[in-house]
């Protein structure tokens, strides 16, 4: 039995409860069954439906899974942190966005610059991965702060790419 | 006479090949290179050629070294697949100098009707109707504002050595148009080493219907019907089906008898695809035709019952073709589900890595054409595509619903696949009524992939489910090392 209540969050919405051993979705109750089927193989019932899933990593209280071919990333709260991390969002706090590589590629084309002015949704650069030219897109406005690649750079996956300072 | 073949691919086509040519009795040859040492479809050749040694090369790409290891190996035949060489001319010249038979049409009916603005002048000459645009390639982006002007926008520029919607860029205004010039340029460049383009007008809803052609090298020529490959992002297709949903009989007779035209005019032979944009008012316009084997052949051969490679090697034998149109009956309906290794929530970022698992059921109104099993890598120089679903019906209706089905019971793991994507496809109402369009992406769905009822919830309980078990682990870690129960506690508080 575990005293504390958890909440399970994902972006900001909470999706699970779990209190005396109770968990709640919403106002109801859920029983699942979860069934290591193989190695990180799981089955999970809920409401006598079988969802097939697999657990992609855990990190401190940071856990994401997918389930029947989708990803869904949660953060696994305490009420205290997460009162913690409202006041945290009320204040405002803002960091710069790292841009990493999605995938392994080649650089084909960088568009912008440091300390140009980007908008939401602009092409930052061209990475070119599985045949596939991807845009790389800035997330938010702001202005590039580093730029650590340039053309015809080979990247591997999760390397730093740009960094964007919020408006 | 083939009595041996070099398949000069890999993955899912290469075992595709290999299959008819057991079926006839031919002996097969595969390359066992180094981006793939372990590749799953080396199982299926009976000869591997190692070529692994060589790290400077990639042997799917070089004409030479291909046609030296089938003279090496006294092999009579040299099949392409699609992609890499398959529609490039000098292949066939190179396996004529070196006398090795090319399993595809002649190199003279790739370079003309493989370059897109040949191809076009064909077709006006036959009186196959084409969209309007320029007469030849534009050299520069004056001469392309030009013509844009002239025709109105929105407007397309293709590379005339594109293909697999590569080398493709649409214009929707004159702001537009220098950005996308230079884009569709250096595409073609990169890929296809030819940065020619040309420019036609842009149909905003349009279908992308194809016809599938067989011609042997006595002038006999016959079309096996249409496929509908209109579910595209990026101009790459997803998903077909044949026969399209949105012919009548009538317009598909036509539409077949203008794909027949080009050949006959061309003395087109092997296996070929000749593709027909349709307009909202069903006008149909040529824009080209793939000299290869496409893809999306298994859905031909579903309702017509055809085996397309077996045409290919017998014609390529030199033998008459045996089928009369008259015998080519369509039965039923089929799609083709391209699994994938992309990630949809990701706008379909590729997604290689280790395929952990890949369970696939059994089933009689199923083709499962892989080229992966689990444990395999998809490796991240080669294209995502790792298996092709394709499922069959009597029916459109009925082939839905066994494919709603089948998708589901299909288990992906250790990468991303297209499958939740189809699943939303599926369940669609323009596409359940096929009225849909090359637009479908971007206009009929809002989000890209299908989540079952409660599936949230379910990965809520499996994430706070290995956060306890790595939590209890730590646990019983600690009380090993007779840490003091404080200690745990704040760990459990985070």
């Amino acid at each position: 039995m575990r005293s504390d209540k958890f909440i399970v969050v994902e972006g900001t919405k909470p999706v699970l409860t779990l209190k005396s051993d109770k968990l709640q979705a919403g106002r109801d109750e859920i029983v699942p069954e979860i069934t290591e089927v193989s190695s990180n193989e799981f089955t999970i019932k809920i409401k006598g439906k079988e969802h097939f899933g697999e657990i992609v990593s855990l990190k401190q209280n940071v856990c994401t899974v997918n389930v029947n071919g989708n990803t869904y990333k949660f953060s696994i709260e305490t009420e205290k942190s997460l009162k913690r991390q409202k006041k945290l969002a009320k204040k405002g706090v803002s960091s710069n966005v790292k841009i990493t590589a999605p995938l392994p590629g080649t650089i084909l084309e960088t568009m912008v610059k440091e300390g140009d002015k980007v908008a939401k949704g602009e092409a930052l650069m061209i990475l070119e991965a599985m045949k596939m030219q991807n845009e790389i897109v800035s997330p938010i406005s702001g202005k590039v702060s580093r730029l650590m690649v340039s053309q015809s750079d080979t990247v591997l996956k999760d390397q730093l790419l740009i960094d964007i300072s919020p408006k | 006479m083939i009595k041996s073949i070099l398949i000069a691919n890999r993955s899912e086509i290469s075992i595709r090949i290999a299959a008819t040519a057991k079926k006839m009795g031919i002996k097969t040859y595969m390359f066992l290179t180094h981006q793939e040492p372990n590749a799953y479809n080396l199982g299926f050749a009976d000869e591997v050629i190692d070529v692994s040694e060589d790290t400077f090369t990639n042997i799917y790409m070089n004409v030479e070294k291909i046609v030296q290891h089938a003279v090496n190996h006294n092999i009579d035949a040299i099949h392409p697949g699609y992609g890499f060489l398959s529609e490039n001319p000098f292949l066939p010249k190179e396996c004529e100098a070196k006398g090795v038979i090319f399993i595809g049409p002649s190199h003279d009916h790739i370079e003309k009707m493989g370059n897109k603005g040949v191809a076009r002048k064909i077709a006006v000459e036959c009186g196959v109707p084409v969209l309007e645009g320029s007469k030849g390639i534009i050299s520069s982006l004056g001469e392309g504002e030009k013509i844009a002007a002239e025709i109105g926008y929105p407007v397309i520029i293709k590379a005339v050595a594109g293909g697999g919607g590569k080398g493709m860029r649409v214009a929707a205004n004159k702001e537009d148009m220098p950005k996308q010039f230079k884009a569709a340029i250096n595409e073609a460049q990169t890929i296809f080493g030819n940065g020619t383009v040309f420019i036609e007008k842009y149909i905003m809803k349009p279908r992308h219907v194809e016809v599938q052609v067989l011609g042997d090298q006595k002038g006999n020529v016959i079309h096996l019907y249409e496929r509908e490959c209109s579910i595209q992002r990026k101009h790459q297709k997803l998903m077909e089906e044949a026969p399209s949903p949105a012919l009548t009989q009538e317009l598909r007779e036509k539409i077949g008898a203008d794909a027949l035209k080009l050949c006959k005019a061309t003395g087109y032979y092997s296996a070929g695809t000749v593709e027909f944009l349709l307009d909202e008012q069903n006008n149909h316009y040529f824009m080209e035709m793939n000299t290869r084997i496409q893809v999306e052949h298994p859905v031909t051969e579903a309702i017509t019952g055809v085996d397309i490679v077996e045409q290919q090697i017998r014609i390529a034998n030199g033998e008459a073709l045996q089928l009369k149109q008259e015998d080519i009956k369509i039965d039923g309906c089929a799609f083709e589900f391209r699994i994938n290794a992309e990630d949809v929530q990701a706008d379909f970022a590729p997604s290689s890595g280790i395929i952990e698992e890949l369970d696939v059921p059994k089933r009689k109104n199923l083709r499962f054409d892989t080229g992966y099993v689990a444990g395999k890598i998809v490796p991240a120089c080669y294209d995502s595509l790792v298996a092709k679903a394709i499922v069959t019906g009597k029916t459109r209706k009925e082939a839905i619903k066994n494919a709603s089905v089948i998708l589901r019971e299909i288990r992906t793991g250790g990468i991303k696949t297209t499958i939740p994507f189809f699943k939303k496809v599926l369940e669609t109402g323009s596409f359940v009524s096929g009225e849909y369009y090359t637009n479908f992406i971007q206009q009929d769905i809002e989000q890209l992939y299908h989540q079952e009822e409660d599936e949230q919830v379910a990965a809520a309980c499996l994430a706070l489910k290995a956060y306890f078990d790595e939590i209890d682990e730590i646990g019983a870690d600690a009380a090993r090392e007779e840490v003091r129960p404080w200690v745990m506690k704040s760990i459990i508080k985070g």
